[in-house]
């Protein structure tokens, strides 16, 4: 069964279109990497695919139900879960406490939501800021905070939004050995958005290049990166644009 | 005849609707303009108004017998008072969540509020002469003369805003700050100062229209609230943005206003008010014109 | 006896005799129990504002119509007060559902939802003050009854006091056990960030209706317990002062806190009783024109409000436990 199925999603707002006919799939078990120039409509692809934003037309299957037109929340319920852009942490609350609210997903018992978010914090290696607020944190503590209040949920697909935008390259670098781990040893499957090269070419099994809401070129990260398609998207042609 | 009659009715209400519109217009003027550049919140705005309506009760029984003359004390005194309240109150909020400003404007709303109580007791009150008190003919209409040109002055003045936003320095640069408040302070800009002479001229806008707004009703402690939720009404139909926004707005609600009470029940004016008021909220939150 | 446990059994004592020690005087016995009725809407508005972050003016609608409806109940229909407060507190989770559905469905927030919740409470005033088989411009009088508990009438303020005694205490254990639980991290997840909580699998606006329909029915109780005390009903109660003093209390008492906005509530009504009665007879609304100055000063000085001071100088006394610290 596939991960995720995109069939013919389109979206426009008002004369702009950020999406046309897009199709593409992810397969249980993989990583793959979504690119694209800015603009590109990828974050808008993420948002349909996780309930922020209605397609116009076309369907979206997650583990094979129809997702289309769920809310979000119904949609994390399915076990997916979706890191921002710019990182959206609780200001008021502890790490464990926002860890937490991960944790209760489908569940009311407080011993379970604390175990799924210890369990959480420890896999993304932050068991040790647990007290701490948002606000003492550094950008990368406050990703992989991130990052574990999404796998507290225990979900089976990760959804990424440039996580490793603003990291130094050993960081990145720690990022991709942690998205590898959870995806060899825990199952997940990813999905994510990037412009770091280094990092999407690095650890995904796929890779999907968006371009004018149109996807270009689908190919492993080698494939992809010498599909002069792919070139002439993000430098332009030699008659220049 | 009889449907002739009712039809001369409803133009009548309509005719008074856009006249009030346009005083509508002027006094929510004041509250886009601080939301807008400031991004400032200020839940009191109604008090505001209230505040001048009973200035221009107080002028009328004093020198200035003429509630239409009295915007030359109110317009200045209030420019002053946001000058103040700015300094003393608003300069901390303008980098505050929306929650603090809220709750700020709120206690400004409660001073306010409690302050016309104890001054003014609770009976309405109204100025009690006016030079106008006549009334134009236009056909079958008949039109007070007062509160026409009440409505005139509105206009010219929201004219006179608008040729100011467009023309001249400050206005762009308050116009530039409602886009983008980062930008126009890299630009140099002292958004301090941009600040104050906004909620100055928003003040000003509130003294003159608290004046104007007397020809068409009389002010009560209360005054404040239903001119608050007004305001903010026609704040949130017409979205941010502009002038013409904001009139083609107010004179919306000053229609049904009209239509409200002279058509169905002038007790049910509030009921209706504020119900089209969340109806809108509900339907629109983005407002006719644009951004929110 | 556990740390966290000193502070509520000490007050809840002093609470128990406190008419006794006012010598049973109806006239201060009604001044606390009034104190107590406007507290404990502030206790339960901390799941709707505290914890849930939403500015909700609703109050007086909410008290009001559990005023009207059981005062309404008890006048025509003869039906007791007990029953009454509960009619009064399932029609204001109605109305806060016919209202809390579309404004949440539709992602009003901040000023627009403060701003709507206001015109709630002055919509349903006008209502019902044209709707005179129910209410109407005059009072309605409820029948007098020296003690009729069954009724739930009495001339005894004491008795009051008492109903309203134990509402405070269940709204109390309410909101502290929802701070404890899924519902309460839940509200303050989406407090914090909406859009983070929902994509983690919380129902946002379920979650939200939750709080603002048991705010609304314990506010509604309140109402129905002054109605019964005052001996009378009247659309005046549909009060948009009672939703801005309960605003203001909680903020000045500290948003997330547990202690503070209760505590400050209790002060600061108190003070406002105080100088009604020395200087309200000489300058009227003087007293609450002093609450704006309050509130002002607290924002710019003190945004946290009194809460965080409040909290810390209990724990020091050891009074409270750390767990009833900030949420």
């Amino acid at each position: 069964m596939k991960a995720v199925e995109v069939v013919n999603v389109s979206k426009k707002f008002g004369a702009l279109t950020a999406l046309s006919n897009v199709n593409m799939f992810v397969d249980t078990g993989e990583i793959v990497g979504l690119i694209g120039p800015n603009g590109a409509g990828k974050t808008t692809l993420f948002n349909i695919l996780t309930g922020f934003l209605k397609a116009d037309s076309g369907v979206v299957r997650i583990f094979g139900d129809d997702v289309t037109n769920l809310p979000p929340h119904k949609i994390a319920q399915k076990k997916v879960a979706r890191s921002f852009q710019i990182i959206k942490p609780f200001p008021s609350m502890t790490v464990l406490e926002a860890v937490m609210v991960g944790g209760y997903l489908n569940t009311s018992d407080e011993k379970t939501a604390r175990q799924r978010a210890i369990e959480a914090l420890k896999m993304v290696g932050v068991h040790h800021l647990s007290d701490r607020l948002a606000k003492e944190l550094n950008t990368q503590q406050l990703k992989l905070v991130e990052l574990a209040r999404c796998l507290a949920t225990q979900p089976r697909l990760l959804l990424l939004d440039e996580l490793v935008a603003g990291l130094t390259p050993s960081e990145v670098d720690k990022m991709s050995e942690l998205i590898k781990k959870l995806n060899k040893e825990n199952g997940i499957t990813v999905l994510l958005v990037e412009h770091v090269m280094r990092f999407v070419m690095n650890i995904s099994d796929r890779v999907v290049v968006l371009n004018y809401g149109e996807v270009i070129s689908v190919g492993t990260p080698e494939e992809v990166s010498g599909d002069h398609k792919v070139i002439e998207a993000y430098l332009g042609t030699k008659t220049g644009r | 005849m009889f449907s002739a009659d009712l039809f001369t009715s409803f133009i009548q209400y309509v005719v008074l609707g856009l006249m009030l519109g346009g005083v509508y217009a002027l006094a929510a003027m004041g509250l886009a303009l601080l939301f807008g550049v400031a991004n400032l919140i200020n839940f009191a705005h109604g008090e505001y108004i209230m505040l001048a309506m009973y200035m221009t009760y107080v002028v009328s029984l004093g020198f200035i017998q003429d509630p239409v003359l009295s915007p030359i004390v109110t317009v200045p005194v209030f420019f002053l008072i946001g000058v103040l309240t700015y300094l003393g109150v608003f300069k901390r909020l303008v980098t505050a969540p929306p929650l603090s400003q809220i709750a700020a404007t709120v206690g400004i709303l409660v001073l306010l509020r409690n302050l016309a109580l104890t001054i003014w007791a609770a009976e309405p009150k109204a100025p009690p002469y006016t030079v106008f008190a006549t009334s134009v003919s236009l056909g079958p209409l008949t039109i007070p003369l007062d509160k026409l040109v009440a409505t005139v002055v509105s206009i010219a003045a929201l004219l006179i805003l608008y040729f100011f936003l467009e023309r001249s320095r400050l206005g762009v640069a308050m116009r530039a700050a409602a886009d983008d408040v980062e930008a126009v302070s890299l630009m140099g800009v002292d958004t301090n100062r941009l600040f104050l002479v906004t909620t100055g001229i928003s003040m000003a806008l509130v003294g003159l229209s608290g004046s104007l707004v007397m020809t068409f009703q009389a002010v009560t402690p209360t005054s404040g609230l239903l001119f608050g939720l007004l305001t903010w009404a026609i704040v949130a139909l017409a979205g941010l943005g502009t002038v013409r926004g904001i009139l083609v707005s107010a004179i919306i609600f000053g229609v049904a206003d009209s239509l409200a009470s002279g058509i169905w029940d002038p007790r049910g004016r509030e009921i209706f008010l504020y119900g089209l008021f969340i109806l809108i909220l509900w339907v629109r939150p983005k407002g006719l014109f644009g951004r929110r | 006896m556990r740390r966290g446990l000193v502070f509520p059994v000490t007050a809840g004592a002093f609470a128990a005799v406190l008419p006794l020690t006012l010598g049973l005087n109806d006239y201060y016995v009604f001044l606390v129990t009034l104190i107590m009725l406007y507290t404990t809407i502030v206790v339960a508005w901390q799941l709707i504002g505290g914890l849930g972050g939403q500015l909700d003016l609703g109050a007086g609608a909410y008290h009001g119509l559990g005023a009207i409806l059981t005062g309404y109940l008890m006048v025509y229909h003869g039906i007791s007060g007990w029953v009454g407060l509960i009619v009064g507190g399932v029609a204001a989770a109605g109305v806060a559902f016919i209202i809390g559905y579309p404004s949440f469905r539709f992602g009003i927030r901040e000023v627009w939802y403060a701003l709507s919740s206001l015109a709630l409470v002055l919509i349903l005033q006008k209502i019902f003050l044209l709707w005179t088989d129910v209410a109407g411009p005059l009072e309605r009088y409820i029948p007098y009854a020296e003690f009729d508990p069954i009724f739930m009438r009495s001339g005894y303020k004491t008795f009051y006091y008492y109903v309203t005694l134990a509402l405070l205490a269940v709204t109390f254990i309410i909101v502290h056990q929802v701070r404890r639980n899924k519902l309460g991290l839940y509200l303050q997840s989406i407090r914090d960030n909406e859009e983070a909580a929902e994509m983690l699998g919380v129902d946002v606006r379920k979650y939200k209706l939750l709080a603002l329909m048991v705010y609304s029915f314990i506010a509604a109780l309140t109402g129905g317990i002054y109605a019964s005390m005052v001996g009378f009903y009247h659309p005046i109660l549909f009060d948009s002062w009672i939703s801005i003093q309960t605003v203001t209390l909680s903020i000045a008492g500290g948003l997330g806190s547990f202690w503070g906005p209760p505590i400050t509530s209790i002060i600061l009504l108190t003070v406002q009783e105080y100088l009604r009665i020395t200087l309200g007879a000489v300058i009227i609304g003087l007293h609450q024109v002093i609450f704006g100055v309050i509130l002002i000063f607290i924002i710019l000085f003190k945004p946290d409000g009194l809460g965080p001071l409040l909290d810390t100088v209990a724990l020091r006394l050891g009074l409270i436990s750390k767990a009833s610290k900030r949420a």
